[in-house]
């Protein structure tokens, strides 16, 4: 496996806020997800409360503290037993470390911010994050409130660049050919699409009129504050996806630069939203448990056919030939060159 | 009973006057959003909440009634 430097992909992820989690996934002491991203890992915890991002490194001798992408536990590293709890480390034989100025260990922490119940960690962010959002802010903050927890987890390495994999997320050109029997079975319509600063949504109403109906009526056992009565895309730019259809439950995609050449961290989490007062979970379950495997076919799906799709075709520059279904994808390269061209006028270390 | 069974035709795609007790669910679409949205006629027509789990068990609409009766019952 080859080694890629890509200078987009680290200036993007340094210079941006990314959106790690809901704050219903993690409501306990001790949950916590990792994520990868190029050569380093970011974890979130709760610790007793406080939503913290940081390296995954042990500061004592850098090994990782959490081993698995999410669950609860102490964050205790397994090398000499150092334990983070809330906000001040527990140090074995702490006494023994006189030649240094051990109240000052940390770990290299991320920022932190929120969007309504959405958090966002940045290493250097090149503006607060309620300008990078800009007019998604709402939307965002709106589908948030209403999220109750996780439903489910996918992670895994997608065989091309981070790019391929974003920009084929962006457009449903692909969608009658890639998914007839997954994704297109809802008969998408062409719906229109809105740009806000480098994020953009698609909005789209579902053609498949007993889809569409069947979805109305399942609609009526959730206490939805928000919801919009198709299917909805929303990409916050560089990395993050957030779809829906007819919000039952949000699928929350990220497509992660990596280290190895045409690779690409991809993650999905399906959200899941209240139902009425007093109703049991289990009367939607082989609803949520169908579409958390309808949403991993979709994704193995996609994920095969950008394995064909080598990093050397991807430019900046507009496709020579692009159909109107493919408006945000052009939008995300215009974004791109953007990016590139400040990075070139102020050298790439922004 | 009407309702029931016209809101059932609707979600089988099928005429309202082909929805009997001994109609075969397994014959029809009975996948994932069919059973949820049997969940929600149910809630509307009778005033009871069934399981996901149950009505995957469910073959005829003779099943589905059942679970009515018995979610009325208790």
């Amino acid at each position: 496996m080859s080694f890629a430097f890509d200078a987009l992909g680290q200036h993007l992820w340094r210079s941006h806020w990314h959106l790690v989690a809901h704050r219903n996934e993690l409501p306990s002491h001790g949950d916590f997800l990792r994520l990868k991203v190029l050569d380093q890992e970011v974890v979130v915890f709760n610790d007793g409360g406080d939503l913290v991002a940081f390296d995954n490194r042990c500061p004592h001798r850098g090994a990782r503290m959490f081993l698995a992408d999410h669950g609860r536990q102490a964050a205790t590293c397994g090398y000499h037993g150092w334990t983070y709890n809330r906000g001040e480390f527990l140090i074995p034989e702490r006494e023994r470390f006189k030649s240094c100025q051990i109240d000052k260990v940390d770990f290299r922490r991320w920022q932190t911010d929120w969007a309504g119940d959405f958090l966002f960690v940045s290493d250097r962010p090149a503006q607060p994050l309620v300008e990078q959002l800009g007019g998604v802010l709402p939307l965002l903050e709106d589908i948030s409130f209403g999220v109750t927890g996780r439903h489910d987890w996918n992670a895994y390495a997608f065989e091309c660049d981070w790019k391929i994999a974003l920009e084929n997320a962006l457009e449903p050109y692909h969608v009658p050919l890639v998914h007839p029997g997954s994704l297109g079975l809802l008969d998408l319509q062409a719906g229109h699409n809105e740009f806000h600063g480098r994020n953009s949504v698609w909005y789209a109403p579902v053609g498949n009129a007993r889809v569409a109906r069947s979805l109305a009526r399942v609609s009526e056992l959730f206490a939805l504050d928000f919801q919009y009565a198709g299917y909805m895309s929303i990409y916050i730019y560089p990395f993050t996806m957030i779809s829906s259809t007819h919000g039952l439950s949000y699928s929350l995609q990220h497509f992660l630069p990596s280290s190895q050449a045409e690779r690409t961290h991809f993650y999905s989490r399906m959200l899941t939203m209240p139902l009425h007062s007093g109703r049991d979970p289990a009367v939607v379950a082989s609803f949520l448990a169908s579409t958390a495997a309808t949403n991993r076919r979709v994704f193995e799906e996609d994920h095969e056919v950008c394995k064909r799709v080598p990093l050397d075709t991807w430019s900046p520059q507009p496709p020579a030939f692009a159909s109107d279904a493919e408006e945000k994808l052009i939008h995300f390269r215009a974004s791109c060159r953007d990016v590139q061209a400040a990075m070139a006028h102020h050298g790439t270390d922004l | 009973m009407q309702e029931f069974y016209e809101g059932l035709a609707e979600i089988l795609e099928i005429p309202a006057q082909d929805v009997h007790s001994g109609l075969d669910l397994t014959s029809h679409t009975w996948d994932s959003l069919a059973i949820v949205s049997t969940i929600a006629l149910c809630d509307d027509c009778f005033k009871v909440m069934l399981s996901s789990q149950d009505l995957m068990k469910c073959q005829t609409v003779a099943d589905i009634e059942g679970l009515v009766s018995l979610k009325r019952a208790a």
